[in-house]
Formats: C-alpha cells, structure tokens, sequence
C-alpha cells in the first residue's frame, strides 16, 4: 500500500514536470532577445579561481567593484566553462554579449585569448593582471586598448623579509604556491631582504626554509606540512599563494606562531597574520578602469609597479610589528624608490638554494 | 621525541574522519547497501556545519558550537543519505549509480548555494575549537603529549563513536540483525526481521557519521571550506575495505592511512624521510596500492557481506 | 522483435523522464535562488548551445567529444555486467600518454605523430583497465573499488610523471604539444566558425559506430553480453567468463583513454594540470551512459545533450546563476534514472491500460 502511495506520489510529480516542460515551450521562443537587454559594463574574468582566492582575482575585483560603486556602473564577473584557451575566449565573448565595455582578466591563462581578443574586440579595452598578451608562438603584440600591468613583486617580498627579521625573527619559512614567476619574485624578494635587515643589524644564522607546495589552494597536506615547519622551529612562514595561507595560518593558530600574508591584506583571515606582502592589486586596477572613463587610457603597453608608482607595500596599519616601525618602512620604501636598495627578480637564480650567504642559509625543500 | 609526538597529533587530524566515516561506511555494507556516497555525503555534511559555524560564531563560541554543529552535520548527512536509502531499499536501483549521483550533486550544490548566497564560494570560520593541552590529562608524561596536546575534542568524540558503534554491531540484538541482513536477508526475513527497516537503519548511520567525518575533517585543517573534503570519503571506503568490514580491522586501517597521509605532506620535516628521494605522489599513491595488494591476497576468503549490493526482493526467497 | 523495440522504447521513455524531472528540480532550485531571473536562466539552459548559431553548435559537440568516449567506456563494461568507474583514471592515463607522445616524440612526421599519440592513449587506458579487469577475473575483486583505488593510483601518478617529464613549471601545467599532435579541424572550423571542433567528434562517432558492430553483430559482443545477463548461463554455454571480464574492461579503457587524447589533443589551448582532483570526465561518463541505457547510439545523444546543457549552464551566467547549477541538474537526472525502475513499471503500467482499453473496445 505504502509502495503504491509512493509511486501515485512520484507519478504525480512528474506529471506536472510534464505539463511543465511543454508550457515552456512558447516561452522559449519569444525570451532569445532577451539575454542582452541589461548589460555589464564592467566585467572581470576569473582564472580557474574564483574571486575569493584571496589573491589577483580577489584584488582585482574589489578594485572594479569599487569603482563600479563609486560611479554607479554596473559590473559582474565570469568564470570560463574549463581551464582552456579557447573557454576563455569564449567567456569574453560572453562577456561582451553583457554589454561589457572594459574587460578585466587575472593570470597568465588570457595571454592566448587576449591575443586574439584585441583584435576581435578592437572598442574594448582590456586591463590584464600580471600577465601581456602573448600568442602561441611566443610572441608578445599589445594592442592600443590592452593595458598589461605586471607588479615588482620582488621588492614587496623585500619588504616582508626585512621587517620580519628586525622583529627578531631567524627561523624564517617560505611556502610559494607554485613556482610561476610571480610567486619566484616574491621568494627570492623574501629571502633578499631577511639577508638585508641581517646585515645592517649584524645577526648571523638566519634560516630561512624554502619550498612550493604545488597548488594555490587550502588543502590538509599543506596544513600538515606548516605545521611540521612549526613544530620544528620555523617562527613565521610566508605564506605566498593564495589559499595556501589559509592553511598555513590554520597551523600558525595552533602552533602559535606568525604569518605573513600575499598580495591582499590578509589581516582579516587570522589573529596570525603579522603583515601582508602586498601589491597594489586593488587600486590599480581601480585607477586603469577610472582612466578608460577620463579617456586618459594608455594601452599598447605593458608596465611594472614599483615601489615608484607605489604598486607594491605592507599594510602597516593592520601590521601586528613591536619593532619595525613607520619610520623603517618609510625608510626602505623610499631606497626602494629612489633606487638606493636594489632587489633582484626571479631571474638572479635558478635556484632559491643558491640565493644563501654568510648572513642567511636558504634550504630549498622539493 | 617531539618529533614522533608531532605525528601522532597529526595522525589524528587525518585518522579520527576516516575512521567515523568508514565505521558509518561499515553499518551501510553489514546491513546489505553499498554506499559509495560517503564522500558526497561529507561534503553535505560539512558545508551544512560549517555555514552553521560561520552563521552562529558571533553569538557562541567554543566547544559548545562544535558539538552543536557536529550535531546538525550529523543531521544534515542522515537525511541527504535517506535519498540513497531510498533509491537502493524502494526503488531496488543500481546502488552504485545512485551514490555517484549523490557525489556529483554535493559539491556542486555545496558552491551552488554559497555563490548564490554569499557571492563567494569559500565559507570561512573562526576556529575556536582548538585545545593547546587537555587540563591534568595534558600533563601525564608521554602519553599526555601524544595524544592530549594540539587537539580538538572531536578527536575523543570520534573515538567515543567509534566505541559505541563497534559495541553495537558486535554485542546487541539490533548489530545481530543488521548483520544478518547483510549476509543472508532471506533468513532474516523468515524469523521476522523487517529487512528494508534494518538497511534503512544501515544507511541512515552511514549518512549521519559522514556527515560528522566531514566537518570533524574540515576543522582541524584548514580555515574555510571550499566544497571539497579532497577525496577522504573515497579514502574511508579504501580503509573500510582494507579493515575487511569488521570494526578493530578499521580502527587500525584509518591510523595506518592517516600516518601515510601525514607522512605525504610532513615528510620534509622528519630528518630520516627527507633525505630519501621519494616524493610525495608516491606516499600519496601507497594507501591505494596497499588496498589493492591486500585485495588481491584476502579475496579468495573476502569478508565482505555477502548479499552487499543486491536488492532484496521478498518474491525472490 | 517487437518485444525489443518496445524495450527499447521503455528505455527511452525512462531517459526521457529523468531528463525532465531533472530540469524540473533545476527550474525549482532556479526559482528558489533567484525568483525574478530563473525563467530567462532556466531559458538560457534549454536553449543551450544555439544561443551562440554555429558557434555555439561547435561547442556543444567540443564539449560533447570527450564525455561520449567515456560514456562508451562505461556503457560498454556495463553490457558486461561491469560497473566501470575507473573511467576517470583511463581517461587521466590515455591523456597523459597522448600528451607525452605529442611533446616528445617530435621526431615523427606530421600524420603519424597524431596517430601514434591516439595509440598511445588506447594503449595507456587499456593498460590502467586491465589491473581492475584481472583483479575482478581472477581474484574476484570488486571493479567498483579497484577501480576508485586506481582513479586515485592514476590520479597522483600522472601528477608525478607530468612534473619529471612534461612539466612547464611557469605555469604548473604541461607543455604545449607539437603542432603535428595536434587533431586536424578537418575544415570543420570553417563551418563552426569560432568553436573548437575538430576530428575529435567524428573519431568519438566512428567509435560509437564500433563498439555498436562489437555488441550487436558479432559473436564476440553477444558473449560479452550473455555474461553481463547471466554468468552461471553463460558458462554453461561455454562462454570463457574470465577472458570476457579481462576484455571487456580492457576496451572500456582504451575508450576512455582514446577519450583523454581527444580533449587535450583538440587544439584548444588546455593542459594536462597537477592537480590533486580526479578526472571529472570519468564521473561525466557514468552519467551519460546511464541517460544512454549504456546502447552506444544512445549514449552518443546523451553526451550531446549533457554538452548541450553545460554549453547553457555556462551562458546562464548572464542572468547572475552561477553555472553548477547544471552539474546539480545532470546528478538530479542520474538520480532519477537511477530510479528507472519505477520509470519503467509506470511506463508499462500506462501500456497495460492502454491495452486493456484497446481491448475493451474491440470486445465492445
């Protein structure tokens, strides 16, 4: 009995699924205009993650999304249907079937697509984030409405290194999400400016332990493997990959030691966080969309943030510091400015091993 | 030794939901249902609880959230298991399809749900939960540092299920039955043992422990959750079936699996294991292998239940 | 004769209802999240890829290519009694040895090299079918759990081969592969102006067209099939049960590890990754063989419905919907077609009345 109220149940149901599907049918027809009658004028493409990785897509977001609120413009953001070449090119397109007239992307993965994309879309301007279009054959060509910003990564992992061996730590940890160039700069930037503070306070025997993990997400793996640089002596570890940090401040809170976050200011995620190894992600994606609106847009270029245009820093107001002072920051800042500390790039080595020297040891764990 | 006590903590962060998950993963098979949806399960489980930490951490804290939290997670993956149940008791369909429909809709309905409500798909928490020393307990010598240091009292809890279930199956009238009804329905039938009720019962376990495995694994380990618990209600099944279904077999499976994952990921740290050149895929790939290995030997006496999978059909006795 | 044609139909009537049951529970879920935009996203789902004309069309049958071949996979283990749901872990290996052929083996000419990378990939997948294939032959080891154990095996071991021999460490994914590995368009391109086709599509049919001869016009499919019905009956036939086992898996691998080389030979920009996820294609097969009923001419529709609606899903991002409601929708519908038992009671119960009026009205 119970079995048949069941199925007159089901059979119900599906009858109306039924009447359902076939009352669709003349809406089908008549709803084909109607994907395009209200637009995105500001739209942001997402690499694999998604805007909350707590890095370049995340940055960049805000920054347009800011000025999408500021000015009253619309905005939205889309996530291509696979990590491939031409799903990214097909999510432009989409993107500009929404009315975008400014295209925002994160990641090396638009170098294809918007190599092609500039030319299809000559009236849109695209912004890209750490990356320049590149096409298969390796060659670079950047159109007048693509504007490639890249970021001196290097001298914001400068500035974390420095401050955090003047906060008196010698057991330092760098854990790089994947070995892509961005990630290299802030390491060896990292390892540079712990060697710099050594140096000008005379401390001998800083350590700094140095490794990538493989993904840019939190994963318990990651978690175990700060945990086990904790637990074996490392003071703060720099978490340098997106989520990655989630996990490395997950083992911080347990093992009571620091953090230093990447690219956003990551105060916010965890009481471990001393200070964030930032880029200026937010504003200056902010600022290039406000330059398409003055009609001051410089495209056809690529450009590299420095400390110059300000495009790298440590937030120092949510920084948790007892030593490194405004006046230190300052004070590197504007030697970084000026050009009076220099700090290599990812191309002075092949390997982070090699960066040691009679103030730091670097061991690079593969 | 502090090395060694390192481990053992984090042994338990990875053992402690494999073994509540495969325990739940145990009830299902001994009652006659395969349930490969534990992993879907625990995703269920685990966005539930932790939305329901995320929501709740402002007005309560601690252990208490935990547990009430534990609680709805247990709940939430009770009821999403009842659609297998359903699938597999009523509906006698292939219980295999119906788990992976579970597992695709999970994580799928898991980001679904949180960019449509939140806008981001990471749920974030604040881990109030974590215990740096048991009081008095901490203080024993060794086995304080091992096993009542860096802890979360789910890892008691998790043992605490594990007692309790294992003391059912093995002891009471209802263990009996449900075993029963896995080897031999037809015989349980005829002394009037109301089969589809007892794998219903099966299922539901399975789905209410998952649920718990789910968030007890997402807690220790990471600050957010982001629809995925990386494969572990596979992993459960792997040392369901490695523990040959028989609850002591488990317990020592789940600890053997959480040392290889913890030696995956911490290995760098341990002097020894650092300086061999193995890298982390191959400690990644040894629980499997091992699983398959032992398969191999102990098939020809399997221990598996012998009416796991097959409807049970009243007209068929 | 006509009592298959009417199983045939049965089937299909069940695919069919699973189909709409699951689009209904999508158009609630829709309706739930966002009340004033779920007609026009739940519109962009059914219209799926011809919102986009010929582009969108290519798309669908791009997307379509790879899920087709694993669904053969598991559609044809499964006229075998066998439940293939290490088809992600074929479909990981056939990738990775296409890919690794495509890369390195520069040295031979243009045509072969394309060839030689789809054999490699046949060869890979089959070799990942046959460990579950014995293990259940000779060892009586379920292929359900040897085959989770190897999609997690395969899973890290392509992870580890990728990073020592095909690695492009700048952008932690493999290397691009020579032009000459590279599935020829064909002149397709020209038709589906800006999609992504290419020969992918026509090896998928010509591989439906196949494993259709295999299981219905040879002796050989007709004994794989006997197994899968009966295997008690069938070895009384004198039907060699373990070698059918063993074979049977084997093919399904080399279908899903022939599908592998089809996606990351296509052409389109994608690159084998060092992820710690299992290849999600494998679980795509299970679904779209089911929606099948594991026949290959209808397997190859579900995977062009499946394509279809993600093509849809994915443009549903212009009404604010994020695009996993479409994998919510595919696993409602393979939990409905779980239940195609009932699908088909109910079917034939309406038949039955159907029948009995008929007959009524003829004693009438």
């Amino acid at each position: 009995m119970k079995k048949r109220l069941l199925s007159l149940l089901l059979a119900g149901v599906m009858a109306t699924t039924m009447v359902a599907g076939c009352a669709k049918k003349p809406g089908a027809e008549g709803g084909e205009k109607g994907a395009s009658e209200k637009g995105y004028e500001l739209a942001l493409i997402t690499d694999v993650g998604t805007i909350d990785d707590k890095s370049f897509n995340q940055g960049s977001w805000e920054g347009l999304e800011t000025y999408a609120k500021d000015n009253g413009i619309t905005c939205k953001y889309y996530k291509p249907a696979e990590k491939s070449d031409s799903a990214c090119l097909t999510s432009i397109d989409l993107a500009v079937k929404g009315g975008a007239k400014v295209i925002v992307t994160p990641g090396f993965l638009f170098e294809a697509p918007i190599y092609q994309a500039q030319e299809k879309y000559p009236d849109i301007k695209f912004i890209m984030v750490d990356a320049a279009p590149i096409s298969p054959e390796k060659e670079v060509k950047i159109n007048d409405n693509v504007s490639s910003v890249f970021y001196a990564e290097e001298q914001s992992g400068f500035l974390a290194g420095y401050a955090a061996v003047v906060e008196g730590y010698t057991k330092l940890g760098f854990m790089g999400g994947i070995a892509v160039p961005a990630v290299i700069r802030f390491g060896y930037g990292f390892v540079q400016g712990a060697e710099a503070a050594a140096k000008d306070l005379n401390i001998s025997g800083v350590e700094v332990k140095y490794t990538y993990v493989g993904n840019f997400d939190a994963t318990p793996e990651n978690n175990a493997k700060a945990a086990a640089w904790y637990n074996n002596g490392t003071e703060v570890i720099f978490a340098c990959g997106g989520a990655v940090g989630n996990s490395v401040m997950k083992a911080a809170e347990a093992a009571g030691k620091k953090v230093i976050g990447v690219d956003v200011d990551q105060s916010a995620e965890s009481e471990t966080v001393m200070t964030s190894a930032m880029k200026s992600l937010s504003t200056s994606v902010y600022d290039t969309v406000a330059s398409v609106y003055k009609d001051s847009f410089q495209g056809g270029k690529s450009v590299t943030l420095t400390a110059k245009e300000n495009g790298v820093l440590l937030p120092m107001e949510t920084s948790k510091f007892n030593k490194f002072d405004q006046t230190k920051y300052d004070e590197l800042y504007k030697g970084l400015q000026d050009g009076t500390i220099k700090v290599g790039n990812d191309t002075i080595a092949t390997d982070a091993s090699k960066l040691s020297s009679d103030y730091v040891k670097v061991e690079s764990i593969k | 030794m502090n090395i060694l006590y390192f481990i053992i903590q984090q042994t338990m962060y990875f053992a402690i939901p494999l073994l509540i998950v495969a325990i739940g993963g145990m009830y299902a098979e001994r009652s006659g249902v395969i349930n490969i949806a534990l992993e879907g399960i625990m995703v269920m489980g685990a966005f539930v609880g932790i939305s329901f930490i995320s929501i709740f951490q402002d007005s309560m804290n601690g252990q208490l959230l935990l547990i009430l939290a534990i609680l709805v997670s247990g709940v939430v993956g009770g009821i999403f298991s009842l659609l297998h149940a359903f699938a597999s008791i009523n509906m006698k369909a292939d219980q295999t399809i119906s788990g992976t429909a579970l597992n695709m809709f999970a994580p799928a309905f898991a980001i679904y749900v949180a960019r449509m409500v939140q806008g981001t798909q990471q749920i974030a928490f604040t881990d109030t939960f974590y215990i740096s020393k048991v009081p008095v307990l901490g203080d024993i010598p060794v086995i304080g540092d091992m096993f009542f240091k860096n802890c979360y009292i789910i890892t008691y809890i998790g043992i605490a299920i594990y007692l309790v279930a294992a003391y059912v199956i093995k002891n009471t009238k209802y263990g009996l039955r449900l075993r029963a009804c896995g080897e031999h329905p037809g015989a349980a039938d005829s002394v009037g043992v109301n089969v589809a009720k007892i794998r219903y019962s099966g299922v539901i376990v399975s789905g209410v422990l998952a649920g718990i495995g789910g968030i007890v694994f997402v807690v220790p380990t990471s600050t957010n959750f982001n629809a995925t618990v990386a494969g572990y209600g596979f992993l459960a099944i792997a040392v369901l079936i490695f523990g040959q279904w028989r609850s002591n077999k488990i317990l020592m499976a789940a600890f053997f699996f959480g040392i290889m994952k913890t030696l995956s990921s911490a290995y760098s740290a341990i002097p020894f294991l650092n300086a061999l050149p193995v890298s982390s895929e191959i400690y990644k790939m040894f629980p499997y292998i091992a699983t398959l290995v032992l398969l191999a030997f102990v098939s020809k006496n399997s221990q598996a239940p012998k009416a796991e999978g097959i409807p049970y059909d009243k007209s068929m006795r | 004769m006509k009592k298959i044609n009417n199983e045939r139909f049965v089937g299909l009537s069940a695919s069919v209802l699973a189909i709409l049951c699951g689009l209904l529970f999508g158009f609630i879920l829709l309706l739930v999240t966002n009340p004033s935009q779920a007609v026009n996203g739940f519109l962009m789902i059914v219209q799926g890829g011809f919102t986009d004309g010929m582009k969108g069309i290519g798309d669908v049958l791009y997307y379509a290519t790879p899920i087709i071949m694993t669904g053969l996979s598991v559609g044809f283990a499964f006229k075998t009694g066998l439940f293939n749901i290490g088809a992600s872990g074929q479909f990981a290996a056939g990738a990775f040895a296409a890919v690794f052929v495509g890369i390195k083996w520069t040295f031979l000419p243009a045509g072969i090299h394309v060839i030689v990378c789809l054999i490699a990939a046949i060869l890979a997948g089959a070799l990942w079918g046959i460990v579950p294939g014995l293990l259940k032959a000779y060892f009586n080891v379920s292929e359900v759990i040897s085959g989770i154990m190897m999609n997690y095996i395969g899973m890290s071991l392509v992870n580890l081969l990728i990073r020592t021999s095909i690695y492009d460490q700048l952008k932690n994914q493999s290397l691009p592969v020579a032009e000459t590995a590279v599935l020829s368009k064909m002149g397709l391109n020209k038709v589906f102006d800006g999609a992504n086709i290419n020969a992918g599509i026509i090896i998928a049919v010509i591989c439906v067209i196949l494993v259709y001869i295999i299981l219905e016009k040879t002796t050989f499919g007709f004994e794989l099939k006997a197994c899968g019905l009966n295997t008690n009956a069938s070895k009384y036939a004198g039907i060699n049960e373990k070698r059918n086992i063993v074979l049977s898996i084997v093919i399904a691998g080399a279908l899903a590890g022939l599908g592998g080389a089809l996606l990351y030979l296509a052409g389109s920009g994608k690159f084998l990754q060092v992820l710690d996820v299992v290849a999600p294609e494998g679980f795509a097969g299970i679904s779209v063989a089911l929606l099948g009923s594991s026949n290959p001419i209808g397997i190859l529709f579900a995977g062009l419905f499946i394509g279809y609606i993600t093509v849809g899903g994915y443009n549903m991002q212009l009404y604010g919907f994020v695009s996993e409601a479409i994998d919510i929708i595919i696993a409602a519908i393979v939990y409905c077609g779980a239940l195609s038992l009932l699908f088909k009671t109910l079917i034939y119960k309406f038949q039955m009345k159907k029948r009995n009026k008929n007959n009524k009205k003829e004693e009438a």
